[in-house]
């Protein structure tokens, strides 16, 4: 069977330098965990990884693939089923790449002892790269053929009874309908990727290293047969996936009955008045888009929960540069065409000004994070007080920082786009 | 009638291809409507973007007041209301909101601005659908909030490319008793089309802009 190969979709310069600041703080907090761990400490980390990466590709995997951005050259082209699954498997690789050297950093990054434990860290290294493998395969094949169901919902032909029950309490779906089967798949495929990190980790202690991989096997192949079986039709599965998709994320209207309110002008009196109507339209938009909201409370409850569990300040440190990452890299989506476009953004006020108002979308969710370090310095003798002031400043210089390299890379760049 | 935006010997090439524009002298007057008209591809969307400092010239300038717009676009921007592409609006607000952030970025908002933008949508037939998110909205009534949002600040300048594209018949009159009002208070306007008829409302003076060689 003839495949054809689809010209890759070229990223902007600004996504790109996105790509490689979120690659180069995910690398850096690696190394920073596994500098002077011993075997164990790597061994409980590569766990710990294991189970937030399980919750991460539930997330981010529809994210990935849809809605596709080349729909137009693919429709022309007419890419037969196993070509479209192929283009779309390889939107996952530079993902699933990034997160094996996170794995080999992990087990072989240890300075002055590299020859020390080599067939352990091996094991531990291909047993992360397997769970990983077989989470982002069973994630590929949740999301891939979700697309009816999602619209059957989306349209009231199924959750009636469930919408209905919510209404009569005078309650509404927090989200839209036709996201609760992807709520519903995001919630399960993070529930087997963390059943499948215990399980290897309960049938390595009984020493038999094949019997270590047998989970991640399983899932794998399960997750293989599934797509293979898929493979013929899976045009059907990708064109109503992305129809589905594009409806939910590119276009809005999935949004226009918001279940709270957006957020009033006056919520953000912190902000100084010259800078406050932008970053109050960009909060309104990102949190119809992105809400962060419960997003920074599950990250702040998984820090405190590494504190209760007692792990090294390195873990800590490194879950607290992801968390402060994340949190900034974020505002990124203000500056796509459906929230950022060009010409209106110059009109509302001067690239300097898109600067300032960025830094303070940023520092939203700080005092939060800082609070919550505080709360555990109270509660936790063995965490300094100046533990919160350090983050806080390291969260501040890096705000700024985003704000300004992703508006040089948007908003300067208007007069070399328009010339 | 005083002057308000001049062009000088204003030429503009993509690349190295040939001239789009080629040493235009344009003055347009204080309290005027001013059509460009002429047919698919002559020019006028061009014009109108080195009007609005979304495309810069090859060669020659463009002054507002008496300043170079090219030189100081943002300074130039806070005068002027523009429409222009639809797609270039955030998806993820409503009219409502996006007419409150116009405001509010002007410092123009105040006790009687929820009003003044109701009154605004109201005169360009915009329905209850306005508190829909823009990215749900048709070509017409995305066009509509564009003339909506390039008035509602009162600008002493519009710039509007194809306008009227997608309204029908109803809208497109009332779009034009609103520009009317607005000149008759003093508002400059330039507005292209490259159907003649429907600016003979509004318009007193054209520049006609050829087919290009």
């Amino acid at each position: 069977m003839k495949i054809t190969k689809i010209t890759k979709s070229r990223p902007t310069l600004l996504t790109r330098i996105a790509s490689i600041v979120v690659a180069g703080m995910l690398v850096y907090a690696v190394v920073l965990l596994a500098g002077d761990a011993s075997l164990e400490q790597r061994v409980v980390t590569s766990r710990f990884w294991g189970f937030a990466l399980a919750g991460f590709f539930a997330f981010i995997i529809p994210h990935l693939l849809f809605p596709d951005k080349r729909i137009d050259w693919i429709q022309m082209l007419n890419l037969q089923p196993a070509a479209l699954m192929l283009h779309q498997a390889r939107k996952l690789f530079p993902l699933i790449a990034l997160l094996y050297i996170t794995y080999a950093l992990l087990a072989y990054y240890d300075p002055g002892q590299w020859t020390i434990a080599i067939p352990e860290k091996t094991s531990l290294f291909a047993q992360g790269i397997l769970i990983i493998t077989a989470v982002a395969a069973y994630a590929f094949y949740r999301f891939v053929i979700i697309g009816l169901l999602s619209q059957e919902w989306h349209e009231g032909k199924r959750g009636k009874k469930l919408l209905q029950s919510l209404e009569a309490m005078g309650q509404s779906s927090a989200v839209p309908p036709g996201m609760i089967p992807s709520l519903t798949a995001t919630s399960m495929i993070a529930a087997i990727g963390m059943l499948l990190v215990v399980f290897t980790a309960y049938l390595t202690a009984f020493e038999i290293t094949v019997l270590s991989y047998l989970p991640g096997l399983i899932l794998l192949t399960y997750s293989g047969v599934r797509l293979y079986n898929i493979r013929p039709v899976y045009d059907r599965y990708f064109y109503r996936g992305n129809a589905f998709y594009d409806e939910l994320f590119r276009n809005p209207k999935a949004f226009k009955s918001e279940a709270r309110e957006p957020i009033a002008y006056d919520a953000v009196y912190w902000v100084p008045h010259a800078w406050r109507h932008a970053v109050w339209a960009c909060l309104r938009q990102l949190d119809r888009r992105l809400p962060m909201g419960r997003i920074m409370l599950l990250f702040i409850v998984f820090l405190w929960f590494l504190f209760w569990t007692d792990v090294s300040f390195n873990l800590i440190s490194a879950w607290l540069v992801i968390i402060i990452t994340a949190k900034n890299v974020a505002s990124y989506i203000l500056t796509t065409p459906q929230f950022a476009p060009l010409p209106f953004q110059f009109t509302i006020q001067s690239p300097a000004g898109w600067v300032l108002t960025r830094f303070f979308v940023n520092i939203r969710w700080t005092p939060a994070i800082i609070l919550s370090l505080g709360v555990v310095a109270v509660f936790q003798g063995d965490v300094e007080f100046s533990m919160p002031l350090y983050w806080a400043a390291f969260d501040l210089i890096f705000s700024i920082l985003t704000a300004f390299i992703i508006t040089r890379l948007h908003e300067y760049q208007f007069q070399k786009r328009y010339v | 009638m005083s002057e308000i935006l001049k062009t000088a010997h204003l030429s503009k090439r993509y690349g190295t291809g040939a001239y789009v524009l080629s040493g235009m002298d344009v003055t347009f007057e204080k309290g005027t409507a001013t059509g460009l008209i002429g047919p698919n591809g002559s020019g006028k969307t061009t014009f109108i973007r080195l009007l609005s400092a979304t495309a810069f010239p090859t060669e020659g300038h463009v002054t507002f007041q008496d300043f170079d717009i090219h030189q100081h676009p943002h300074l130039f921007l806070k005068h002027v209301g523009l429409a222009g592409d639809s797609n270039n609006l955030p998806a993820y607000l409503n009219a409502v909101e996006l007419l409150e952030w116009i405001l509010r970025s002007k410092k123009k908002y105040d006790k009687q601005a929820p009003g003044k933008i109701s009154a605004m949508l109201d005169a360009v037939l915009l329905d209850e659908r306005r508190e829909n998110l823009l990215g749900t909205y048709s070509s017409g009534m995305m066009q509509k909030t564009l003339i909506a949002a390039s008035l509602i600040a009162k600008p002493e300048l519009i710039l509007l490319d194809e306008p009227f594209r997608a309204l029908d018949t109803e809208s497109v009159n009332a779009c034009i008793d609103l520009l009317e009002t607005y000149k008759n208070q003093g508002g400059t306007i330039i507005i292209s089309s490259h159907v003649k008829d429907t600016l003979d409302k509004l318009c007193s003076k054209y520049v006609e802009f050829p087919v290009l060689e």
